[in-house]
């Protein structure tokens, strides 16, 4: 399949315009929850969008929201949930640290790092004798490299033949401690190597490969029923949790934001009536659940 | 025919009966002590998943293959093994229902081994009954008996929540026709149990019964069990004995005494519990025997309960000791052969 590279830029800047605006939004303080935001790494998730015919199923981690609005993309139900309101995606009882939308593919967000990848192994089993076939990601980021379950869920994956996408966003920082503190390598794809995965790195700086080497990840899964590991290096402009641009937080420079900012493709390439689109959607449904929060906080805890 | 034999049956008939159960064991072919048929028909062969040794993993694995309709047995050799899958049990396997609003299940049976006994030793003997008890969304089980492992498949037919079974190795052993639990109406003492313990307190239960002492033993197959057994045993006899499997610190019987308080339970003398001390297992065999719960430590603590039934108590002891070969012990009986 051809993937659009102008819808690619389009919905990517609604989805920079989506989360924009509940950064901007959060400091009324009635979003309740921690809030993980992925402002800069809208890209990759932008093209997934395009393949929602795979049948996909996604497993992310607290950082869940762009899956979300990539596989779901109902404003209304994501900014309930992260008010915690009952017309939530989840009911208002999960949050932010666990937006997902089963019915859409989005299969959970695990807010404990790593966590979720053996859950997507499990599922490619299933799906490996189904008649219904549909494609497994296990979506983490760098951090999880570090946890024991990521290699055990390569094993499995080789091993048993799982149709798996292992899909590795590599921002570089886990919090605020940057990578070189914490690997003695920045190629998350090593892993794939130990466990005889296909592998591939990549990055948001190019539109055009990016694409091309997700589409060649997605078809390999689904053509040779085996998994594959992709590393999409990208960098996360807002701090860890919360509002805030991450100018200079633990181990980041300003110099290295800047750099980094110069570098961002969808900031280069905006479509600002798609910004404009999904910040003033967004504002909207904050405006309404925060005055129904503000009344509803009110009267549970006076 | 052994437990053993007859979990091999159950597992069976469990693999054989939906296109959707599935077996995932490292070592399948080595049967599991007896538990697990070394093959299936051609049509089922492929149910029978051999594992690599990742127990985190596989714990995710089947909780991600249950959202998706896969129900799954998992066994592990021992229960400590499954400390390393604690995050994905708690994280995962227990919350899934709750995490989906309903929407998913994960219907899956975790077998876990307890040793005992044969330089088993600090990290091989251990249940940790309570910690797997402290976690909302599992249903546990202490099995003593077929009709208990019988129990726990059926309930593996229906389950939308994971399912762990604490199976005392020793169990396994146990022939099928053997029951545990005894009432009388004239009981003295509740003696309140699971897993083998329920096998060592029914087999003393006989052997005071011959020597004109009546006690009550109320097996619980599993920790959650209604207590309504207990309470009404408690009221008649004024005496409770707890008997863990696993240490008597944060264990079963202090929970179940803790409730029964809640519920006003009255005594005649304050309640006993029988366990683990709190400290590792050794493995020479002495010091094992010493460690763990048994028919001896039961008999000591009615001999306090009772101090003027002892000659009585005493003699159930000899008894017992004579046909058993000594009650002394860390092999569940002469015909024990290791390494397992």
């Amino acid at each position: 399949m051809k993937v659009n590279p102008d819808i690619v830029i389009e919905d990517s800047s609604w989805m920079r315009g989506v989360q924009t605006c509940v950064a901007d939004s959060y400091g009324s303080q009635l979003m309740r929850c921690p809030v993980h935001l992925s402002i800069g790494q809208e890209l990759l998730w932008a093209i997934i969008k395009q393949y929602k015919e795979f049948q996909l199923k996604v497993f992310s981690s607290h950082r869940g929201h762009l899956p979300y609005l990539s596989l779901d993309g109902d404003l209304r139900r994501y900014i309930a949930e992260l008010h915690l309101h009952p017309d939530g995606v989840s009911g208002g009882k999960l949050g932010s640290m666990h937006i997902k939308s089963p019915k859409f593919g989005h299969v959970t967000s695990v807010p404990i790092v790593g966590s979720s990848i053996p859950l997507a192994v499990g599922a490619s089993y299933a799906s490996k004798y189904s008649k219904h076939s549909w494609l497994s990601v296990a979506h983490f980021g760098d951090g999880a490299c570090e946890e024991g379950i990521l290699h055990e869920s390569l094993n499995i994956a080789s091993v048993k033949s799982l149709p798996t996408l292992f899909l590795c966003e590599n921002n570089g920082y886990s919090c605020t401690t940057s990578l070189e503190k914490r690997q003695p390598s920045k190629r998350m794809a090593r892993f794939a190597d130990a466990a005889c995965i296909k592998s591939c790195t990549t990055s948001t700086a190019s539109l055009e490969s990016l694409i091309n080497d997700v589409s060649e990840a997605i078809h390999y899964v689904d053509v040779t029923g085996k998994p594959y590991f992709l590393e999409v290096e990208c960098y996360r402009l807002y701090e860890h949790c919360g509002p805030s641009i991450d100018k200079d937080l633990g181990d980041r420079t300003v110099g290295e934001y800047l750099e980094a900012l110069n570098r961002d493709f969808v900031r280069a390439n905006l479509k600002s009536d798609a910004f404009k689109l999904g910040y003033d959607q967004c504002m909207s449904l904050i405006s309404e659940y925060s005055a129904k929060n503000a009344i509803r906080l009110q009267s549970a805890f006076r | 025919m052994k437990n053993s034999a007859h979990i091999s049956n159950l597992t069976r008939r469990f693999l054989e009966s939906s296109s959707e159960s599935r077996l995932f064991c490292e070592g399948v072919q080595d049967s599991f002590y007896g538990t697990i048929p070394n093959s299936l028909s051609q049509e089922h062969c492929h149910k029978l998943e051999e594992l690599p040794i990742s127990e985190a993993a596989t714990i995710g694995l089947v909780t991600g293959a249950a959202i998706f309709g896969i129900r799954s047995i998992v066994c592990y050799q021992r229960v400590e093994f499954g400390l390393l899958a604690l995050e994905q049990l708690i994280t995962n396997a227990s919350k899934t229902k709750y995490l989906s609003c309903g929407l998913q299940t994960c219907p899956f049976l975790l077998r876990m081994v307890i040793g005992r006994g044969w330089g088993q030793g600090p990290c091989h003997s251990q249940s940790f009954e309570g910690i797997w008890s402290s976690i909302p969304g599992i249903d546990v089980y202490m099995p003593a008996t077929s009709s208990d492992y019988t129990a726990i498949f059926n309930k593996l037919e229906t389950t939308d929540s994971p399912i762990l079974s604490l199976e005392h190795r020793w169990t396994h052993l146990t022939n099928v026709d053997t029951t545990v639990g005894c009432q009388f109406i004239n009981s003295v003492v509740t003696v309140v149990s699971s897993s083998y313990n329920s096998i060592i307190a029914t087999k003393v239960a006989v052997y005071l019964a011959h020597n004109g002492i009546n006690i009550d033993v109320v097996h619980l197959l599993s920790p959650s069990d209604t207590l309504d057994r207990v309470r009404t045993s408690v009221a008649k006899t004024g005496r409770l004995i707890t008997m863990d499997i696993g240490t008597v610190r944060q264990g079963l019987g202090g929970e179940l005494i803790a409730q029964l308080a809640e519920l006003g339970a009255e005594y005649q003398v304050p309640p006993v519990r029988l366990g683990c001390p709190f400290e590792p297992a050794s493995a020479s065999p002495e010091e094992a025997f010493l460690h763990f719960a048994s028919a001896e430590s039961l008999l000591n603590a009615l001999c306090d309960l009772l101090p003027s039934s002892s000659s009585q108590i005493n003699n159930a002891r000899k008894e017992l000791a004579s046909d058993a070969g000594g009650t002394a012990s860390d092999t569940p009986s002469s015909s024990y052969l290791g390494p397992f």
